[in-house]
């Protein structure tokens, strides 16, 4: 198969390639092979005839000659004679002059060589031999009575043995049997085809002789292969115009139309690629053959439409996706930037040390961690999580965070702010969201946090001397839920060096890849790895474990942490 | 299908056995059974023997099904909760919307 495509190809290529060169080498082929094939079955058919013509010819010239010889001598009687002399003889063969001499007293003898004379006057033109002689098959030769060979040396002297060659053993098997006298044909060396007949000279008694007749078919044939030769140069003729015909054909109705279609496509590509907006390609080509080229160049303009329709919803929904993309890409950032995100966030305040991570499982999330001071002595700390994820999640999460700040920065208490809140989420909670949130109130000045719990997961301090631990605070129910709750708050006291981590249930429900969850255990675990680590490595050394507990799992909801550390009071350099 | 849940019909209270788990992926097709079928009955009786695990997505299936039950005057039962269930439950106040049998 060519590599190159039709255009690419110089006319010569184009040539090679093509149906047309293909279509016409085959038919010149087949038809010369075909040819040849009618030709030698012809020519051997009619050789058969001539051969059958030539050994029926055979037969009657031998029957006529018979008719002849018996009407003048008796060519039976000089048969005999022959034999036993021929019989008495036969050992002295060998001895040339002598042991012919032998045979002279019957071939002086006056009848003998008139029925010499009539022989000869009944040889024709085509005959390569014809002569009287007694089969001996005992002995696989035949005794010659008289030859008629005209040429010089080649006529056979009477008594003369001649050792009949295999093809003629057909002969000696059926002579005598039946009235017919048997007759073949073979192909001689140096005489080409020749056929042989004859006839008996008494009844169908061979023993008495038998006048042979081998006829020339070469002769007859010379005539013929001129004309055979004519005969395949007009065949031959006759296929080369016949061959140009057809290949034209072939150009018109096939080869033209599959080059148009392929210099279509290439043409449909080429524009595509280069954004030039063309339609029809295949349409256009108008190709009207009537059989399945036209119906591929149908099929063809059909594939070009439904591709350009598909092209253009394609284009539309990459458009629509890319949009969306963008947007929810700049929703990320607003929501990332509506966090405290940069640390440490009040570089002035010596009392405590905070940091804080939110991960969305998708672009947007629900999960969100929050600080601020309310004053100069409270810091108000929020970790919380809505219900699902992506963007329902994120607005629900952008208004519950305002809410809680609102109520945060009004100065009320950690109670106060979840009921005000959970009221506010109430009203027209369609559809059914809710939040779970952890606030507490850490007073700077003597380390009291005061905390309330809707739904939350349970916070985790650590003593300045002892390890992380589970704080299962009072839980209300989650925020959104039931507008009548009422939330309580509980109070405990740090010390320099206390800390507290809290998290959303992204961090214990990580799973891996075999659904098993990180869980509460773990986190406890890698906590207190490195119990005496700052609020930043406390974080990282979490997600870490997280990370190598998931390996290639996707992490399927979003993971927020916050870890802060009280240091203690603040020290005022004037005291 | 990450959740089964077989339905066991007593008169014009009704028992779920639920098998599987509910997260993020499947809350919404669980939420429509639940509150379809919440709608059908008086009361409701939740068998979790074979929950393995629901996220919050999944709690709030169990709100909507609280609030039409409750708008019926009916109840929202539950029996053999696993501990880790039972603490997130727990955890989130969900445990006042259930009666424990």
């Amino acid at each position: 198969m060519p590599i190159k495509s039709i255009r690419e190809m110089t006319q010569r290529e184009r040539e090679h390639y093509s149906l047309e060169g293909r279509v016409f080498r085959s038919i010149a082929l087949y038809s010369i092979l075909l040819g040849l094939i009618c030709f030698a079955l012809g020519f051997g058919m009619y050789l058969y005839g001539l051969a059958q013509d030539s050994m029926d010819e055979a037969a009657d010239l031998s029957d006529k000659a018979v008719g002849a010889i018996r009407m003048m001598s008796q060519p039976d009687l000089y048969a005999h004679d022959v034999l036993d002399i021929y019989k008495q003889n036969a050992q002295n063969a060998a001895d040339g002059e002598s042991y012919y001499a032998v045979f002279d007293r019957v071939t002086e003898d006056p009848g003998y060589q008139q029925m010499h004379l009539i022989l000869k006057n009944n040889r024709t033109e085509n005959m390569s031999d014809f002569f009287f002689a007694v089969p001996v098959p005992e002995d696989g030769v035949v005794v010659f009575v008289a030859d008629t060979d005209p040429r010089e040396g080649h006529m056979y002297p009477a008594g003369k043995a001649v050792r009949f060659p295999g093809f003629a053993q057909k002969i000696f098997l059926r002579l005598g049997k039946g009235t017919e006298f048997p007759r073949t044909f073979f192909v001689l060396p140096g005489r080409g085809l020749v056929c042989i007949s004859g006839a008996y000279v008494n009844g169908t008694d061979y023993t008495d002789g038998c006048l042979f007749a081998m006829m020339n078919v070469a002769t007859v044939l010379k005539g013929v292969r001129s004309f055979a030769l004519a005969f395949t140069a007009l065949v031959l003729l006759v296929i080369l115009i016949a061959g140009i015909l057809f290949v034209r054909k072939i150009r018109r109705g096939v080869v033209k139309p599959i080059n148009e279609i392929a210099e279509a496509a290439q043409d449909y590509v080429r524009d595509k690629r280069e954004g030039r907006d063309v339609t029809d390609h295949f349409a256009r080509l108008n190709i009207r053959t009537g059989d399945e080229i036209e119906n591929l160049s149908l099929v063809m303009a059909e594939m070009e439409r439904d591709i350009d329709m598909y092209v253009d919803d394609l284009t539309d929904a990459t458009a629509e996706k890319e949009r969306v993309g963008a947007e929810l890409n700049m929703a990320a950032k607003i929501q990332a930037a509506m966090l405290p995100h940069r640390f440490p966030p009040y570089p002035d305040r010596t009392e405590f040390d905070i940091y804080a991570t939110m991960e969305p499982a998708r672009e947007v999330g629900g999960d969100f961690y929050d600080f601020y001071l309310i004053d100069d002595d409270h810091l108000c700390l929020v970790m919380a999580d809505v219900s699902g994820k992506g963007v329902p999640a994120s607005l629900f999460m952008m208004i519950t965070k305002v809410i809680l700040q609102s109520c945060g920065m009004l100065g009320q208490s950690a109670s106060e702010i979840l009921n005000k809140t959970n009221q506010a989420l109430c009203q027209d909670n369609q559809m059914d969201m809710f939040v779970t949130a952890w606030i507490g109130i850490l007073e700077l000045s003597t380390g009291k946090l005061t905390m309330a719990n809707a739904g939350h997961e349970y916070p985790v301090f650590k003593d300045p001397d002892g390890p992380f631990e589970l704080f299962k605070d009072r839980h209300g129910f989650v925020l959104g839920g039931f507008d009548d709750e009422v939330y309580s708050a509980q109070e405990v006291q740090f010390e320099p060096g206390s800390k507290i981590f809290l998290y959303t249930d992204g961090v214990p429900e990580a799973m891996d890849p075999l659904r098993e969850q990180f869980g509460l255990e773990r986190m406890l675990g890698a906590l207190n790895a490195q119990p005496q680590a700052s609020p930043e490595e406390v974080l990282y050394s979490v997600r870490s474990a997280v990370s190598s507990f998931v390996k290639d799992a996707e992490q399927f909801d979003d993971i927020t942490m916050m870890c802060l550390e009280y240091k203690g009071p603040r020290m005022d350099p004037e005291e | 299908m990450s959740m089964k849940i077989d339905l066991i019909k007593h008169g014009n209270d009704c028992e779920l056995k639920m098998d599987g788990f509910i997260d993020a992926t499947n809350a919404a097709e669980v939420e429509q059974v639940l509150v379809d079928v919440a709608g059908k009955f008086d009361n409701m009786l939740l068998d979790m023997e074979k929950l393995e695990y629901v996220s919050s997505a999944g709690l709030r299936a169990f709100k909507r099904v609280y609030m039409e039950l409750r708008r019926k005057g009916g109840t929202l039962s539950a029996k053999n909760v696993d501990k880790a269930i039972m603490e997130v439950l727990e955890v989130t106040g969900f445990t006042r919307l259930f009666k424990f049998v």
